[in-house]
């Protein structure tokens, strides 16, 4: 196939490039990981949010070779992002890619026949390949044996057996690189009345494009499957391509199914060449991931199991990143204090200890629970778990559009949205993919914790709801939090299932997914895509908050009152301004302008609503328990100077609370979910609808609550 | 796919099948106290005439032909669920939820609606 011309080929670089390409699961990361070291860049393909991985191994002859990782596939008939990319770099017609000399194929011994459906389609291409041949101790385990050797003369390319995880075969796998040998003739036969109904399209692409004959084969196939190419059409191409169709159809052959199984008789017929089993008397190692899925996948214990690991997990976040994220933050503003002294004192000073370290902080705190949860990711998909878990939520998620990969990310959301919408990456269907990138944000973070405490402690009695004899069990702060919690929950499967019945509503999400065999985590793959993950986080998503930072600092300083009280200051600002300008927008939910400044400053973090009514109501830190009390104390006592009336009931307090459940106050998320989706459009939407929800839900509250005689004033 | 009509497999209510399906149903009932203890063996409990969605836990058969429209019915076929291929379910999830299959010597899980797309026939059939 022709290569654009804005290719940088590997002529002009001098170093060889290859594309490693397989299943899900086989073994490439691993091996990947083996050949580049930490030799390697992540990034992602410009306009989709597909993982774009290069890296370098050195070669014994002192030469490099340039490594591009395709993302897993199953097939090089697009289905998915990540296939349609895989399948435009190694047709060499990405321009961001170069166009690779030779495709190293990861083959997963224990799952040969599927495998070697995918090589059948590189082949097809008449690139270069050579096959790694990965799992073949956990073959040997179950009793069973590869000859390589057969494999490769059957297969007419180099099969190379590796244990990438103890480097064993890499070497001799390396050295094979650079001659491959030219790639054979595709064997896999299809039968004479479809070679006949197809020859005159083969025949076109052979003298049009000059094209081989088995190439020129490979291509009609592609083209009458897919629509998708690497050729340019032409209406004569076109052309042919419908009147071959009709010939197919008017022969009563169904072309797709022909051709898939063809290319699977060719694989069957490689395995049973090659494969035998060693011993009878061997214990099948499938029926040991068959029996610990009698437990793990049981419609009973299965759950109880996987709930428990959940809390284990989410424990061990919650208290081991808690502390390193409180840490971060006050090594930053230790940091801060020690690099004013060589400013001078001012705005300088100010911008750079309050913008740019204060945003610093921000994203760095969010470091250690996303270190957490990616680590704990990689290892349930290392081991197979994953894929298990989705299995048995996949029935409740699927109601509202969701895939059972989206549990995870939403129980983390109730850590923090960030690093759940971060592991939304693990779920292929782009549209659960997106509904759940929308909804994370209603799951009631840890930054909404000190709102709700706020004002629970405040202004909900301390009065017993339910108990038995003398014990409490159930109090009225602690029912007000628990409902908020729920109705975050609730909020959010409503609006999945209003995205999924409305806005993304027709692309039918599939839940195809292989169950792999267990397998111990590959460490290394585990700490390697947690560290690339959390710094694809700081390097986008953070530089995103510090300048909204920077920003949101500027708009709460100016202009200037060099010499009024705190207060004063925050409320003439620009910020000041604003919350007290958006105050009639939020009067019919019963909220004053305090509440409008308090909104306005806590749009970079909720967390920041506390502070800001400690300033307004000249509270000394108003994020300790005794500054907590006084503050509450303040707010209680706070009356409309023209009514008269207390400024905060407890009906204010719920439906004050009822918006911080549901609006977006949170820059954070909004970088991420840009980073994640590729774009303003999502996130804005985002903003608008959870801003939109939070108010009507508010208001129905508010005067609901009004109308019931709740907002005694 | 003349050939995988002839086999009589189609209609899912007609009265043969249906009567057919429950005398499988009964006869499946009595083998689970036997079949859950040992290593199932492949095979034994083989149905036809059905949809892989209503196939229990246990059961197999093999494939004749997949309905529904070309993309999804396309990466079931590429994900090697092609006629004359055997398959058996494993397990369900709980209310409904998807099936863990053994296809080609793996597992693959699919929903209730995916599975219904998936036809079975008799025996080993030749496809081609």
């Amino acid at each position: 196939m022709q290569a654009p011309a804005n290719v940088t080929g590997s002529s002009e670089t001098g170093e060889l490039v290859a594309a490693l390409v397989g299943n899900p699961n086989c073994g490439k990361t691993t091996l990947f990981n083996a050949l580049t070291g930490m030799r390697q860049r992540v990034g992602n393909y410009p306009g989709v949010t597909v993982e774009r991985k290069e890296g370098r191994a050195s070669l014994a002859d002192g030469t490099h070779l340039r490594l591009l990782d395709l993302p897993g596939l199953y097939s090089l008939t697009p289905h998915s992002p990540d296939e349609a990319i895989a399948r435009e770099v190694l047709l060499g017609i990405r321009p961001d890619s170069p166009r690779p000399d030779l495709v190293i194929n990861v083959v997963d011994a224990t799952n040969l026949e599927r495998n070697l459906y995918v090589t059948s389609q590189i082949l097809d291409t008449g690139i270069p390949v050579i096959i790694a041949l990965t799992m073949t101790d956990m073959l040997e385990k179950r009793g069973e044996k590869l000859d390589a050797v057969a494999l490769e003369q059957q297969l007419g390319v180099p099969v190379c057996v590796v244990v990438a995880s103890r480097g064993e075969g890499l070497p001799e796998m390396l050295g094979r690189l650079k001659t491959p040998g030219d790639p054979p003739a595709p064997a896999w036969q299809v039968t004479d009345a479809v070679k006949q109904a197809i020859f005159d399209l083969q025949r076109y692409l052979q003298q049009r494009h000059e094209l081989p004959e088995r190439a020129a084969f490979a291509e009609a196939v592609s083209l009458l499957i897919q629509d998708n190419s690497a050729l340019t059409s032409t209406p004569q191409l076109e052309e042919l391509i419908s009147s071959t169709r009709e010939k197919l159809a008017a022969a009563d052959v169904d072309f797709v199914t022909r051709v898939i199984e063809a290319r699977y008789a060719w694989a069957s017929r490689m395995v049973t060449s090659s494969k035998s089993r060693a011993s009878a008397t061997a214990l099948p190692e499938a029926s040991v991931s068959e029996r610990v899925d009698r437990i793990v996948m049981h419609p009973f214990w299965g759950y109880v199991l996987f709930f428990t690991v959940m809390a284990l997990v989410f424990q061990v976040i919650f208290t081991l990143g808690q502390g390193p994220a409180n840490t971060v933050q006050n090594e930053v503003g230790e940091l801060g204090r020690l690099a004013t002294r060589f400013l001078p004192p001012g705005d300088l000073r100010q911008l750079f200890d309050a913008g740019v370290l204060g945003g610093m902080g921000t994203t760095l705190s969010f470091l250690p629970q996303i270190l957490l949860l990616f680590f704990f990711i990689g290892l349930l998909e290392d081991t197979g778990y994953m894929a298990r878990a989705a299995f048995l939520m996949d029935r409740l998620m699927s109601r509202v559009g969701l895939h059972g990969k989206s549990f995870i990310p939403l129980l983390s959301s109730f850590a923090c949205a960030i690093p759940g919408i971060m592991a939304t990456r693990t779920i292929g269907d782009r549209k659960a993919r997106l509904i759940t990138i929308l909804i994370a944000p209603l799951m009631s973070c840890s930054a909404r914790l000190p709102v709700y405490l706020l004002m629970t402690s405040a202004f909900i009695p301390n009065r017993r709801v339910f108990g038995i004899g003398s014990v409490t069990l159930l109090t009225l702060p602690g029912v007000t939090f628990t409902a908020m919690y729920f109705l975050g929950m609730i909020a959010a499967f409503l609006m999945a299932w209003a995205f999924h019945r409305t806005l993304l509503k027709g692309v039918s999400p599939s839940f195809l997914m292989e169950l792999p065999p267990y397998r111990l985590p590959a460490w290394k793959t585990v700490v390697m895509q947690m560290l690339e993950r959390s710094w694809l986080f700081i390097r986008r998503a953070g530089t995103v908050i510090l300048s909204i930072s920077v920003v949101i600092w500027f708009l709460s300083s100016y202009p200037k009152m060099p010499n009024a009280p705190p207060q004063k200051a925050l409320t003439g600002s620009y910020l000041g301004r604003t919350g007290q300008f958006i105050a009639p927008v939020l009067r019919p939910l019963g909220f004053n302008w305090k509440m409008g400044v308090g909104i306005a400053s806590s749009f970079i973090a909720r967390e920041v609503f506390v502070s800001t009514m400690g300033t307004i109501y000249n509270v000394d830190s108003p994020d300790s328990r005794v500054g907590q009390a006084s503050l509450g104390r303040r707010m209680k006592e706070d009356v409309n100077p023209r009514t008269g009336e207390r400024v905060f009931t407890p009906l204010v307090a719920v439906t004050l609370m009822v918006y911080y459940v549901l609006a977006m106050q949170c820059i954070s998320t909004v970088a991420v979910v840009r980073r994640e989706t590729n774009g303003w459009k999502w996130p804005i939407f985002q903003l608008v609808y959870m801003t939109a929800l939070a108010w009507i839900v508010s208001f129905i509250i508010y005067h609901a609550g009004m109308a019931l005689g709740w907002g005694v004033r | 796919m003349k050939n995988i009509d002839s086999d009589g497999a189609v209609p899912p209510q007609s009265e043969a099948s249906r009567s057919r399906r429950s005398r499988m149903r009964l006869s499946q009932r009595s083998l689970d106290s036997t079949v859950s203890s040992s290593p199932p063996t492949p095979g034994t409990l083989t149905r036809s005439g059905v949809s892989l969605a209503e196939l229990k836990p246990g059961e197999c058969g093999y494939i004749s032909r997949l309905l529904g429209q070309s993309s999804a019915r396309i990466r079931l076929l590429e994900m090697g669920l092609t006629p004359g291929v055997h398959v058996k379910v494993l397990r369900i999830a709980a209310f409904g939820g998807p099936l863990d299959i053994e296809v080609r010597g793996y597992n693959l899980s699919l929903r209730r609606d995916e599975a219904s797309a998936v036809w079975l026939s008799h025996e080993d059939l030749e496809s081609v």
